[in-house]
C-alpha cells in the first residue's frame, strides 16, 4: 500500500481562552450589502441562477451558476466552519441554508463535510452585484474530538466560525464561551464570529430565552442569528425567503471584514454596524 | 420474511449478552428472541461447539464471535447470512477501527459509537443492498477516454502523495481506479465502495455535499491505524475518491489540486459513461473475479416480456443463491482450480448461465425459453466487453 498510517488518538486538551468582543449589533440601514435584494424584482435572475425546477441547486465543487454573459459578476469565495455540541444542528444548518432535505434523525457526522453555496447580494454601493461562494464546513463534534487533525484542518484559511447553541438545549447556549475559547487561537483576529441560534422553529419548547439571548449580544459585543426547520419542503422560494436573513447577515459580516482589511471602511469602533 | 425482504443484523455484546445495537430497526426483533439467540450461541460454545449457521422453515440464522467480546447475529431470508456477518463487522471495522470495537470495554459508549456505522449497515442489509448486488456497477469500458482520464486520476493522486483513487459516476454506475486501487482485498474495497457509492436514494453523496474528509480504517490491510477517504464531487453524480495520509489538506485539494487536474476535462466527465457492451439478450449480470464483484443491470434491454428492469437484481441474486454451491463448493474438483465450466438453469420467468472459471464466475440473466446452444458464445462476448476477453 503507498499509503502511510499515522495518528495517535489523541483527546484534544483545551483550555478557556479570554473573549474578545468584536462586533457591535446591527441595523439594516447601516448595510453594506441590501439586505433582501435577492428576492426583490432586481436579484431576479440571480435567484433564477440558484434554483433549478423550484429546487434549490446542488453544486459540486467545479460548478457554477450559469449567468448571461450580460449578468456576469465577480465571485468572491469564503470558507466557514461551524462549531458546535453534537446534535446541536449543525448538519441540519447546512442542509437547511443550502435548501437541501435535511436527515430526519440524527446521524453523527463522521468527518468533515463540505457544502457549497452560492448567494448573489449586491452592495449599496454598486450597481453590480457579486457572487458570494460559500464553502460551508461541517465537522462531527464526536470526530473532532476524537481525531486531532480535524479542527486544524476546519480552521486552515477559514473565513469564519459559526458557534451553534440549540434554543432547546440551554447546556449548548451556556457552553458558548467554552466552546468559542476552546476553538479559537489568540491568533484567529480575522476570523469573522458567528453564533446561530438552531432549531429555533422549536420555540415553543424552548430552554433558551429571548433575554438570554440580548443579554448574550450585549456581552460578546455579537450577533445572534436564528435558524430551523426544514427548507425546501414548499419549494425554493418559500425556502429561500426563510434562509435570506441568515445568508444576507453572513455574507454581510464578511463582506464588511474584508471592506475593514481594504481600507475602504474604517475599522469597527465598537458601535459600528457590522 | 418473505424472500425478497431484507435481513436483520443484531450485535450483542458476548459477555453480558447486552443488545448493541438491531437493523433495520423496524419491525422490531423482540428482545426475547435476541436473548434467546444469543444463548443458543453462548450454549453452543460452553459445549465445545460453534453455532454457525441454523435454518427455520422462514429464515436462515447465522452467528459469528469477534474476539470473544462481540457477537454478530444475522437472520435473513436467504442462505447466506455469513456473508453478510462478516461485511457488517468490515463496515463497523471501517468507520471504527478494530482497537474501538475489540476487546468491547465500554458497552454504553460502543453503543453510541456504533450508531455511525448505521447508514452504512442499513444499506448492506436492504433488499437491493448487499454491496455491488444493488446498484448496477460496471468499470468504465475501455478506450482511448478512459486512458486519459485513468493517467490524470494517477497524476492526481500522485499530487496529492497517494496512489489510491478512483473516478465513480452516478453512485456507483460506473468507475475508475488506479491499479493499487483496483488491487485492494475485497474486504477493503467493498465497504468504501458502499461509501463513496451507496445505492440510491442516497446517492453519489448526500444532498449538497461536495467534498468529505473522513477517517477510515480499511478492515484488511490497516484495522487499527486510521486513513483518511476523501470524496470529492466534481460534479452532480461525479466524485472522486482518494485514499491519503495527513497531507494534503482538504483544502489546498479544493483550492488547488481539483480545479487543476479536473478543470480542463470537466466536459468530458459530464458524459454519463456508458454501459459495457453486452450481447443484446442479456438483461443483467454479475461477475465475481478473484473474490470481487461487479454487476449491472441493463435497462430496457431484452425482447418484450422479458423480465422488467426493477425485478432483475432480485432474480441475479436468487440465481446466485441457486448457485453457490457450485461456485463455492465445500469440496470436490470444480473449484476454483477445476476445468472452465457452464451452468444453465431455465425457469419460467428467466434463464440463467453461468460461466465458471478458476479465477472468476459471471452469471449472466437471459429472457426465458433463450436456447442453450448459443450460451457458451453469448458468455465469452459478455466477458469480453466486461474486459476480461
Ligand atoms: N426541528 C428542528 N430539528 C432540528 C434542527 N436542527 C437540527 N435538528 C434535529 O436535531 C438532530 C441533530 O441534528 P444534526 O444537524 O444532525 O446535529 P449535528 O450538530 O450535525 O451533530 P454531529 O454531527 O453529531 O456533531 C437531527 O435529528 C435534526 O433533525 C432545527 O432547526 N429544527
Ligand atoms: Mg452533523
Amino acid at each position: 500500500m503507498g499509503v502511510v498510517s499515522f495518528w495517535p488518538r489523541l483527546f484534544r486538551d483545551v483550555t478557556a481562552r479570554r473573549k474578545r468582543p468584536q462586533f457591535g449589533s446591527m441595523a439594516e440601514q447601516h448595510w453594506a450589502l441590501e439586505p433582501g435584494w435577492l428576492l426583490s424584482p432586481a436579484g431576479r435572475p440571480y435567484l433564477d441562477s440558484i434554483v433549478h425546477k423550484n429546487q434549490r441547486r446542488a453544486f459540486g465543487l467545479l460548478e457554477r451558476p450559469a449567468l448571461p454573459p450580460a449578468l456576469a459578476v465577480p465571485t468572491v469565495t469564503y470558507k466557514l466552519f461551524l462549531a458546535g455540541r453534537s446534535g446541536v444542528g449543525k448538519t441540519a444548518l447546512v442542509a437547511w441554508l443550502g435548501g437541501t432535505p435535511a436527515p430526519p434523525a440524527h446521524h453523527e457526522t463522521l468527518g468533515i463535510e463540505v457544502t457549497t453555496l452560492f448567494w448573489p447580494a449586491k452592495p449599496r454601493c454598486s450597481s453590480r452585484p457579486v457572487l458570494f461562494q460559500l464553502h460551508l464546513w461541517d465537522c462531527g463534534d464526536g470526530a473532532l474530538r476524537k481525531f486531532e487533525h480535524l479542527l486544524p484542518a476546519c480552521k486552515e484559511e477559514a473565513d469564519a466560525a459559526l458557534f451553534l447553541f440549540s434554543f432547546t438545549d440551554r447546556a449548548s447556549f451556556e457552553e458558548l464561551p467554552a466552546l468559542m475559547g476552546r476553538v479559537l487561537d489568540p491568533g484567529d483576529p480575522h476570523l469573522v464570529r458567528v453564533v446561530v441560534g438552531t432549531k429555533f422553529d422549536l420555540v415553543a419548547h424552548a430552554a433558551v430565552t429571548e433575554e438570554d439571548v440580548r443579554t448574550f449580544e450585549g456581552s460578546q459585543g455579537l450577533r445572534v442569528l436564528r435558524a430551523g426547520g426544514t427548507a425546501g419542503t414548499s419549494g425554493a422560494r418559500a425556502g429561500l425567503a426563510r434562509v435570506a436573513p441568515v445568508l444576507d447577515a453572513l455574507v454581510e459580516q464578511l463582506w464588511r471584514r474584508d471592506q475593514v482589511t481594504a481600507g475602504v471602511t474604517p475599522g469597527d469602533t465598537g458601535d459600528t454596524p457590522t | 420474511m418473505d424472500e425478497e425482504g431484507g435481513a436483520f443484523l443484531v450485535g450483542v455484546a458476548t459477555a453480558s449478552g447486552l443488545p448493541l445495537f438491531c437493523r433495520p430497526p423496524r419491525p422490531q426483533v423482540p428482545f426475547p428472541l435476541v436473548g434467546a439467540l444469543h444463548g443458543v450461541h453462548l450454549f453452543g460454545a460452553a459445549a465445545g461447539a460453534e453455532l454457525r449457521q441454523a435454518a427455520t422453515p422462514t429464515a436462515h440464522l447465522g452467528w459469528a464471535g469477534y474476539g470473544d467480546s462481540l457477537t454478530l447475529i444475522g437472520l435473513s431470508p436467504g442462505p447466506a447470512p455469513a456473508r453478510i456477518l462478516d461485511s457488517a463487522f468490515g463496515a463497523m471495522v471501517l468507520l471504527l477501527g478494530r482497537e474501538q470495537l475489540l476487546p468491547v470495554r465500554n458497552e454504553e459508549r460502543l453503543k453510541r459509537e456504533l450508531r455511525g456505522c448505521f447508514p452504512l449497515l442499513d444499506s448492506l442489509l436492504s433488499p437491493g443492498g448487499g454491496w455491488g448486488m444493488g446498484a448496477p456497477c460496471w468499470p468504465l469500458p475501455p478506450g482511448p477516454a478512459r486512458d486519459a482520464l485513468q493517467e490524470r486520476l494517477r497524476r492526481f493522486a500522485g499530487a496529492a502523495g497517494t496512489d489510491l483513487g478512483c473516478v465513480v459516476w452516478g453512485g456507483g454506475v460506473a468507475w475508475l481506479s488506479t491499479a493499487p486501487w483496483g488491487a485492494l482485498p475485497e474486504a477493503d474495497s467493498a465497504p468504501l465502495r458502499a461509501l463513496l457509492a451507496p445505492p440510491p436514494p442516497e446517492g453519489a453523496l448526500r444532498g449538497g455535499v461536495a467534498a468529505r474528509d473522513l477517517p477510515v480504517f480499511l478492515p484488511n490491510s490497516s484495522p487499527e491505524v486510521p486513513l483518511r477517504l476523501l470524496q470529492l464531487r466534481l460534479l452532480p453524480g461525479v466524485g472522486v475518491g482518494l485514499l491519503c495520509g495527513p497531507r494534503p489538506s482538504l483544502q489546498l485539494l479544493l483550492t488547488q489540486l481539483v480545479p487543476q487536474f479536473w478543470g480542463p476535462v470537466l466536459e468530458q466527465l459530464r458524459a454519463r459513461p456508458r454501459p459495457p457492451p453486452l450481447p443484446p439478450q442479456v438483461l443483467g449480470y454479475l461477475l465475481i473475479h478473484r473474490g470481487r464483484r461487479q454487476s449491472g443491470i441493463l435497462k430496457g434491454a431484452g425482447p418484450g416480456g422479458a423480465l422488467p428492469p426493477p425485478l432483475r437484481a432480485a432474480a441475479l441474486r436468487r440465481l446466485l443463491r441457486l448457485l453457490e454451491p457450485q461456485i463455492c463448493p465445500k469440496s470436490g474438483g470444480r473449484g476454483p482450480h477445476g476445468r472452465p465450466k457452464l451452468c444453465y438453469l431455465a425457469l419460467p420467468t428467466h434463464t440463467g448461465c453461468c460461466l465458471l472459471r478458476p479465477e472468476l464466475t459471471l452469471l449472466l440473466l437471459l429472457p426465458p425459453g433463450t436456447p442453450r446452444d448459443p450460451l457458451s458464445p453469448t458468455a465469452l462476448s459478455a466477458l469480453s466487453a466486461l474486459g476480461h476477453g
